[in-house]
């Protein structure tokens, strides 16, 4: 009820519809709860990366350590009978065409979803056709690859990088060369990420605790070296500047590119003006973070400078922080295992999350869930076996607790 | 902003309520310091031990943990102490605690100790020539936690002795070649009393039946003689460091300690 007033200021022309929607949206996201929805023939094993499609947010791609590939269509009629989201395609069994070993990275082609890209441990990028389920393309790197990234906006350019042992690798998706090596870092690569903004910059996170913006067009191809202290302490260290004291886990840009958020094993969160390479000195305290040699992935809805809210996997629960101030706003416990991604769909505010040992599990804001019921107790009053599925739900939203315990 | 967008204010209040501490409940921290200035929050430190304070040999030191406690929002701290030191009202010196533990002093408070302390450790000697320079010359303008060869002895002329005399008052340490962190002389003192009573306090904690702790009956107790700079400032401390996590219960603050 408390949307009344706001929605009149708006229809008076005292506030901007866009800001009605931002204070929706904030409320919502900082209700969100579990879901009782499944993903249909989910592997148990970990799912180490996942994706929706970038066009209309409809098709959940995820990967794991069972070298499987599956594609669920996230988009279920408000029917609340369907719990469970069905799986359109998968890639299992066959043998000839399978990544060897745990496939670490999917990424949906930015443009449409008659492609993706998978990285695995074997070492090995695969360029995959949606339609058919079969690779189009192999590329054989022979290190590692722990992620790959395809710009989101690239018009003159199809670069895929890959973090590929001490070295970032461009792969061309169109000639299909591997030869352009990024040099620089001094431990494996876990984390590569192409700026929104700007279709050449790159930035790249390592083991080493470096964090490297790069321009993919120069022979000198470091831009900026991000530094924690901001220069204050030692300015003439030969083993160069650091930016977490710990390996960078995750990396995630903003929506317009200036500013770039980055995790590490030492339990911090930074964010850095990718313009002058700065610390911003924002400060979002102690998340718990004991992946040192893999990468997590964060995920983040954008609202603006006022209600961006980031989701950071940290340890068995899920932060959820204000990207500018720094604040807590809280914290999503469900998993019995370390939450390795996230994946935030904008549309309809759900998030997903996948950890080590457990199902991928799907988190709706509590007032749609609610908004939901009612329309389906309405609906099952005039039908006649929707009875328990009524009472289903209302036994969900129920609260159990008692005095008499 | 009108009174009307109340769903905002609900918003912000929800923002509020997960901050990392609750002290506001009970008038823990007075609310002008919480949201207030870095400089405010840093007297309040300073002020809360009176040890520290009427001792006379002890410097003024706050820890940048304890502004974390203290302070609402830690971003406010981190980019309040960078603005100071930047301006030169405050210096900020690393510590052998940890990675992310600075001490912090006002200027004036660290030329005042660093001559005090000369004066009584060396009774009756006239305080060396580099040493008044050192004050006046590199303590005026903003350095940073680290002083570098370049600005020491080729832009002010410092000889190699005149550091060797600096190391030995104390006000430097060496970090590397060419380089060296700036220094509070005598400072280990405080630091093994602030360790100390670090350790007291968790020692309180663990020996409870559920190894937490409620803040007021902690502060009702009589300190143990280890604990030299009060349970406030220690507990601050601790809570800043992400030693002890906060707890908002019906009875008030409890402490607990972190993966415990």
């Amino acid at each position: 009820m408390s949307f009344l007033p706001l929605l009149q200021a708006c229809q008076i022309g005292e506030c901007h519809p866009r800001f009605f929607r931002t204070v929706i949206e904030h409320k919502q996201i900082l209700s969100l709860v579990a879901t009782d929805k499944e993903i249909q023939h989910n592997n148990v094993a970990s799912t180490s990366a996942m994706e929706l499609d970038p066009v209309d947010f409809r098709y959940l791609i995820a990967v794991g350590a069972q070298r499987k590939i599956t594609i669920h269509n996230t988009w279920t009629s408000s029917d609340c009978s369907i719990s469970c989201l069905p799986e359109v395609a998968s890639v299992d069994g066959q043998r000839k065409h399978q990544h060897k070993k745990t496939i670490n990275y999917v990424q949906w082609y930015p443009h449409d979803t008659g492609m993706f890209v998978t990285s695995a441990f074997d070492g090995t990028i695969k360029i995959w056709d949606t339609n058919h389920m079969k690779p189009v393309e192999t590329m054989d790197i022979k290190h590692a690859v722990y992620n790959h990234h395809i710009s989101p906006i690239s018009a003159s350019h199809s670069l895929i990088a890959a973090a590929s042992s001490v070295h970032v690798r461009l792969a061309d998706m169109r000639t299909g060369s591997t030869a352009h090596l990024l040099k620089g870092h001094r431990d494996n690569v876990l984390y590569v990420k192409w700026s929104p903004k700007d279709e050449f910059l790159l930035a790249t996170g390592s083991e080493d605790g470096r964090l490297l913006m790069w321009d993919v067009r120069q022979a000198k191809a470091i831009l900026l070296s991000l530094d924690q202290h901001n220069g204050d302490i030692g300015g003439n260290d030969a083993r160069g500047t650091k930016a977490h004291s710990g390996s960078v886990n995750s990396l995630l840009f903003n929506e317009d590119g200036r500013y770039l958020l980055s995790f590490g094993s030492d339990e911090r969160m930074r964010l850095w003006n990718c313009e002058s390479g700065a610390n911003t000195l924002v400060n979002y305290g102690r998340i718990d973070n004991n992946s040192i040699h893999r990468p997590l992935h964060m995920a983040i809805h954008h609202s603006g400078a006022s209600a961006s809210v980031v989701f950071v996997p940290a340890g068995r629960q899920v932060f959820l922080c204000d990207l500018y101030t720094g604040s807590c706003l809280g914290r999503l416990s469900e998993h019995f295992s370390q939450v390795r991604c996230c994946e935030h769909n904008k549309n309809t505010l759900d998030l997903f999350t996948a950890a080590e040992k457990s199902k991928i599990l799907i988190w709706s804001p509590e007032i749609a869930i609610a908004d939901n019921s009612g329309i389906d107790e309405a609906k099952f009053e005039t039908g006649r076996n929707g009875t328990s599925e009524t009472d289903r739900v209302s036994r969900l939203l129920q609260d159990t607790w008692s005095d008499s315990d | 902003m009108s009174k009307r967008f109340s769903s905002l204010k609900s918003a912000e209040r929800t923002k509020k309520k997960c901050e990392f501490v609750p002290w506001n409940l009970e008038d823990l921290v007075p609310e002008h310091i919480q949201n207030g200035n870095v400089q405010d929050a840093l007297k309040y430190i300073c002020d809360l031990s009176p040890y520290i304070k009427h001792s006379g040999e002890m410097p003024l030191i706050a820890m940048k943990n304890q502004l974390y406690s203290v302070m609402a929002s830690r971003t406010a701290v981190d980019q309040g102490v960078s603005h100071l030191r930047e301006t030169g009202v405050i210096r900020v010196f690393k510590t052998s605690l940890g990675q992310d533990q600075f001490c912090i002093m006002f200027t004036i408070d660290y030329i005042k100790h660093i001559t005090e302390q000369f004066k009584a450790t060396c009774k009756g000697e006239e305080q060396p020539k580099c040493l008044t320079r050192f004050l006046e010359e590199v303590l005026s303008n903003p350095t940073d936690i680290t002083v570098e060869k370049e600005f020491l002895i080729d832009k002010h002329g410092f000889k190699d002795s005149d550091v060797t005399e600096l190391i030995k008052i104390g006000v430097l340490n060496v970090k590397d070649a060419g380089s060296w962190w700036l220094a509070i002389p005598s400072v280990g003192c405080f630091l093994k009393l602030l360790r100390k009573g670090r350790q007291a306090i968790i020692q309180i904690i663990r020996r409870t039946k559920y190894r937490e702790i409620n803040y007021k009956m902690l502060l009702s107790r009589k300190p143990p003689t280890s604990l030299k700079f009060g349970f406030q400032y220690h507990v601050h401390d601790l809570i800043g460091a992400d030693l002890v996590r906060c707890i908002n219960s019906t009875t008030g603050v409890l402490l607990r300690i972190v993966n415990d």
